[in-house]
């Protein structure tokens, strides 16, 4: 701990203190080299998508895809928040061409997490069955010009990221998993939690600083003195949380820019910002602040934003879900299968009898794994969140925007170990072809990584042990999810409630999230068992 | 140790292919072979020794062998799965010592193909291919990076 002035700043986790992360993270260079490097990377996949080999399995845009991009998003989500966002190719590219933006706002009713939240199902689901994207790297260069046309068009016509922010594919999951990162880019704060009285101010201070520059400081200074237009006097003390270097500040360089940087793309400001899921990290704010002595990088408890969101909404509720049962719910007829045996098939068989114009396939992948499962998640939460706001006489909205975040575990554990360590014998074939493609003609076959070790000796196994690895950390989200849903429940409920009324108002949910878990499970130890 | 191919080493057209695709086929007919010499079914094993010595995928592969100058691991592969070829041609005779033998001779075969790939994964580099699809693009893109701050400052666009 340091003393600045008269206020104690908790510098404890901040990693700026080590020279190496400090002179990388606040060099001039960062992201532009990685932004060139990935944007270099694209080009070139592009045009091997477009003119190599028609295989999947030879086209460096299928394969990189999945290496570079794929690979690259889940270490980035798990370890640093959407700081993939920050070393985007196409973000890179729409906010070169935005300097230039011919002024135009957005729609202000498309402006929310509708539009994210389609793209994403839409890339999910649906554009592998017009054109199969995925499995043909001609489409594959096709749809990704595609992408990087509307990303061009986008930062030329409108002010700010709006690509970014509302029509990139991954933005609404990487946004709702950024929650969940071990760190955060602030300002210096005196100790590391803000209050009730502290958060309720947020939304005032942002729009004072939005809306002129020369009262922002005061706006920010004011904070902790007027509520709802009275005057709280000297018994908000929160208004000492904010770094006075920031309090003094005139300009506002890190939010919004100066001559020589744009300030924070997100329209961020750090010394108020609350949550990760609107930080890329691309330190922008870190460069353009005057002095740079009030940014931290810190180290923060990946938990500590699930259980108190500043700005609970049903749109990231929404992703959640769709994530929720993408990943580990749509096995579910097999789980009708223990009570029903031969349902499923039966299930199955009928709804193709009925919808004779829609393949096998995709009644198994459209009509069950997307619609239904997704009209169960939805509806099964619902539920729950309705019985919380009958127990806890509370708002049905207020419970259905907050419970969703306790939910994120269930995929979110399993989901980077499976792909980054269970696919480690197949880097191997990965690195094949982007080797070969540059000139380096080797074969790394499977396994060409940990050789020795037992289970990546045997495909059987291999394949068990990816299952395994999917399918056991889902049992962390029970506990976890639990003690979140409690925690969620005493920030919503009054303080004096007791601990009985806490955890009955969260049962549902925990029951829920229980099942949920357990299916997931099922659905994994049913795949390790019969492959 | 590694070769280096330079404009006087024609390069095979195919080699791509050689190192990603067909290597991989070449390892599920060997798994194939193995689980039939397990269940010892002798024409399974007699098909697909044939299909492997016939094929274009080691036809291929040990033309890479052979480019690479690993003429043993290309032999040895070859006379093994001769061998194998040989003990299970007649399918009438079902004997213990010609199981043994065939069992024997699929644990040689693994062995020789483990040979095969730790030759393929010596690197071979091409080096006019690796000037214009690493070098010119690593050169544009230092290019781009430096460039990028002076042209912002010259005509003050905020970065």
């Amino acid at each position: 701990m340091t003393v600045t002035g008269n206020m104690i700043v908790t510098d404890k986790y901040d990693l700026f203190k080590n020279k190496y992360l400090a002179n990388f993270w606040r060099s001039k260079y960062y992201p532009l080299v990685f932004q060139v490097a990935f944007a270099a990377i694209m080009v070139g996949m592009i045009y091997h998508g477009l003119s190599g080999p028609l295989s999947t399995n030879e086209n460096a845009i299928s394969m990189g895809a999945f290496f570079v991009f794929w690979w690259g998003i889940i270490f980035v989500m798990g370890v640093m928040g959407r700081s993939w966002c920050a070393i985007c190719p196409v973000g890179a590219v729409s906010g070169a061409v935005n300097r230039f933006n011919r002024g135009y706002n957005f729609p202000q009713k498309l402006s929310n997490w509708a539009l994210p939240a389609a793209s994403y199902a839409l890339l999910i689901w649906g554009l592998d069955l017009v054109f199969s994207w995925s499995s043909t790297p001609f489409s594959f260069a096709i749809w990704f010009i595609g992408i990087v046309g509307l990303a061009l068009m986008m930062g030329f016509a409108f002010k700010g990221r709006t690509f970014c922010k509302y029509m990139c594919p991954i933005t609404a999951p990487l946004a709702v998993m950024a929650r969940i990162s071990p760190i955060e880019v602030r300002a210096r704060t005196q100790g590391s939690t803000y209050s009730e009285t502290y958060i309720k101010n947020i939304t005032m201070i942002r729009k004072s600083v939005a809306s002129t520059s020369s009262s922002s400081s005061d706006a920010i200074a004011d904070a902790g003195e007027t509520k709802n237009g009275k005057k709280l006097g000297n018994k908000n003390k929160n208004v000492r949380m904010i770094d006075p270097e920031c309090k003094e500040c005139k300009t506002h360089d890190c939010a919004k820019g100066n001559e020589e940087t744009e300030g924070c793309p997100w329209d961020q400001h750090p010394s108020v910002m609350m949550e990760n899921n609107s930080c890329s990290m691309c330190m922008k704010c870190t460069h353009s602040c005057p002095s740079g002595q009030p940014m931290r990088l810190r180290l923060r408890n990946p938990l500590s934003e699930l259980s108190k969101v500043f700005r609970p909404n049903a749109g990231e509720i929404a992703i959640i879900m769709i994530l929720l049962s993408y990943y580990s719910i749509y096995d579910w007829p097999l789980i009708v299968d223990l009570g029903f045996p031969g349902f499923s098939e039966s299930f199955l068989s009928s709804l193709h009898t009925a919808f004779p114009f829609i393949t096998e396939d995709n009644v198994r992948y459209l009509l069950v794994g997307f619609f239904m499962t997704m009209g169960i998640v939805f509806g099964m939460y619902s539920l729950a969140s309705y019985a919380s706001a009958k127990i806890s006489k509370t708002k049905f909205k207020l419970n259905f925007n907050n419970y969703g975040y306790a939910y994120l575990l269930i995929f979110i554990l399993p989901l980077p170990l499976s792909v980054t360590i269970g696919y480690v014998p197949y880097y191997g074939e990965f690195l094949n072809i982007p080797l070969n493609t540059l000139g380096i003609n080797m074969n790394l076959s499977s396994g060409f990584l940990l050789q020795d070790f037992l289970i990546y000796q045997n495909a059987e196994y291999d394949i068990k042990f990816r299952d395994i690895l999917y399918s056991l950390p889902v049992f962390f989200a029970i506990p976890i999810g639990i003690y979140l849903v409690n925690r969620i429940s005493r920030n919503m409920l009054d303080k004096h409630a007791t601990s009985v009324t806490v955890l009955k108002t969260g049962l549902p949910h925990m029951i829920l999230i229980t099942m949920f878990t357990l299916a997931a499970f099922y659905s994994d130890a049913y795949s390790i068992l019969n492959n | 140790m590694f070769k280096l191919l330079n404009a006087s080493s024609p390069i095979p057209s195919n080699r791509e292919t050689i190192l990603t695709d067909e290597i991989n086929n070449l390892g599920a007919d060997i798994d194939a072979i193995k689980n039939a010499s397990s269940f010892e079914d002798l024409e399974a094993i007699y098909n697909k020794t044939m299909e492997v010595a016939s094929g274009p995928n080691w036809g291929n592969i040990s033309a890479d062998l052979l480019y690479r100058k690993d003429i043993t691991a290309s032999n040895n592969f070859m006379s093994t799965l001769e061998t194998l070829n040989s003990l299970s041609k007649n399918t009438t005779q079902h004997t213990k010592a010609i199981n043994d033998s065939i069992k024997r001779e699929t644990n040689e075969l693994v062995t020789d193909y483990g040979r095969v790939l730790d030759s393929l994964a010596v690197p071979i580099y091409d080096v006019p291919k690796m000037i214009t699809n690493i070098v010119i693009p690593a050169i544009f893109v230092v290019i781009v990076i430096l460039a990028i701050p002076r042209i912002r400052r010259k005509y003050k666009i905020r970065y």
